[in-house]
């Protein structure tokens, strides 16, 4: 018999209120993303909020207006040459106990990439680290921008090998984001190695299990009698031409929550959320808001013996 | 049929291509050492070097766990040669690929995937002008050798 003893609800959320460090955001919008978040934090009750597109003054005036007395923030935003790091978070300090961090860059020359925001994580209940990775990848404008994303995938993978060497099936790993990218595309899936095959992700801790494969269409199935409000991905790009929509923000977890340790990833809480408040109506973003926040969950489960009789 | 003739050109060009990769990299690490030597009066010198370590978990119960190992590990020290090596000062982690590029260098809250020799030379000159790097280059470089007591 299984118990669940612990559970981490853990969110992504590229807000728009300030791309590559420039706000943007009307005093409205913001007040709209302060409730998205409070919801998060509050009702979805997520222990770790990883953010796009914000500002070290975004995440303090999120925590001060969104979040609970005990959570904090940590500020991944920088400038690096004509480089914006805008990604931060909001966690719960109760249960995370942060314990390094690390802003990692690709340098080509004098340009400067955006990797990743690493940071490492000991939950009070437990001896083994969590190493979570905050990526937002550059967007299809940038020029050549589909080669700098591979480049990211192949060196994000790298950087997970020393983990992966160190603590092998306990490599506690969650990477979370706006990769630009879908589930399919070859910088998640070849070079980052992340798969949708459990079965591989479970027996190989070489390799990474991308949750998000399962959310690529429609959220609602259609029939004749039925229509409900669907949406189908994570992002909805309003120039689209085959699709709108795009399923761009993923949270991959390693071969450990797959039933190599104590914690296992909770795919039925593992979703988008459809939860922007009149943010994307009739399929046409309002203002500034074009991502859906999503979630995974992590359950701590123990094993109970079951007595027999004689 | 494997193509093995085919495998070993590549090889010996990926050898080719590491050995003079290796060497612009150590090229970048003797001009900076000169710089800083010239700047510095011959007070303050910067090179790689490879230490043997325990590899490191986050407590002692894990590493129970998962039994202790040692590493080679790379850093970036400096030193003051009018005191002697002693004294040197770890300022980076240093990672270099087998293949040359692309090289790591770690330091504060950073972590830099240099992919070609600009890209290092910058990342070294950022490493130097870092405000906590700095104060220990500094005080590395205006340490006085201690007399020799007589006697």
């Amino acid at each position: 018999m299984t118990i669940l003893n612990e559970r981490l609800i853990l969110a992504w959320w590229n807000t728009g209120l300030s791309p590559v460090g420039i706000p943007r955001a009307s005093e409205e919008e913001f007040l709209i993303a302060s409730r998205i978040v409070s919801t998060l934090l509050k009702d979805v009750r997520v222990d770790f909020i990883g953010l796009g597109e914000v500002t070290k003054s975004d995440l303090n005036r999120l925590l001060l207006e969104s979040a609970p007395p005990n959570y904090s923030v940590y500020d991944g935003t920088r400038s690096e040459g004509r480089t914006q790091f805008d990604t931060g978070a909001i966690y719960n300090v109760n249960r995370l106990i942060r314990t390094n961090d690390t802003i990692i860059t690709i340098n080509h020359g004098n340009r400067t990439l955006k990797l990743a925001n690493r940071l490492e994580f000991r939950i009070s209940s437990d001896i083994i680290p969590f190493y979570l990775f905050l990526s937002h990848w550059p967007s299809h404008i940038s020029p050549d921008s589909e080669t700098l994303r591979i480049t990211l995938g192949s060196r994000l993978r790298s950087n997970l090998i020393d983990l992966i060497t160190t603590y092998k099936d306990n490599a506690r790993l969650i990477i979370m984001g706006d990769f630009n990218e879908e589930p399919f595309h070859e910088c998640l899936e070849n070079q980052l190695l992340a798969t949708r095959d459990r079965d591989i992700a479970k027996k190989s801790h070489s390799y990474l299990y991308n949750p998000f494969w399962r959310h690529l269409g429609e959220s609602a199935p259609y029939s004749c009698d039925y229509s409900p409000r669907s949406f189908a991905g994570t992002c909805y790009i309003s120039s689209g031409h085959a699709t709108k929509w795009k399923t761009v923000d993923q949270i991959i977890v390693s071969s450990a929550f797959l039933g190599n340790c104590s914690w296992h990833l909770n795919e039925d809480l593992t979703k988008i959320l459809y939860i922007t408040p009149n943010a994307i109506d009739e399929n046409e973003a309002i203002g500034i808001f074009d991502h859906f926040p999503i979630i995974t969950t992590l359950d701590r489960i123990s094993e109970e013996e079951v007595l027999s009789d004689g | 049929m494997v193509d093995y003739t085919k495998a070993l050109k590549q090889g010996f060009e990926a050898a080719r291509r590491a050995d003079a990769a290796r060497k612009e990299i150590d090229e970048v690490f003797i001009e900076l050492n000169n710089q800083v030597l010239k700047a510095t009066d011959n007070k303050l010198s910067i090179e790689r070097r490879e230490y043997e370590e325990q590899q490191s978990y986050p407590n002692i119960s894990l590493s129970a766990f998962m039994g202790a190992q040692t590493i080679n590990v790379w850093y970036i020290v400096a030193y003051n040669p009018t005191i002697g090596k002693n004294k040197e000062a770890k300022i980076a982690r240093w990672v270099r690929d087998k293949a040359g590029y692309p090289c790591i260098v770690k330091w504060s809250d950073q972590e830099r995937i240099c992919e070609d020799r600009e890209a290092l030379s910058l990342s070294l000159s950022e490493l130097l002008s870092d405000p906590i790097v700095g104060q220990i280059l500094y005080r590395l470089s205006n340490m006085e050798p201690q007399k020799k007591q007589k006697g």
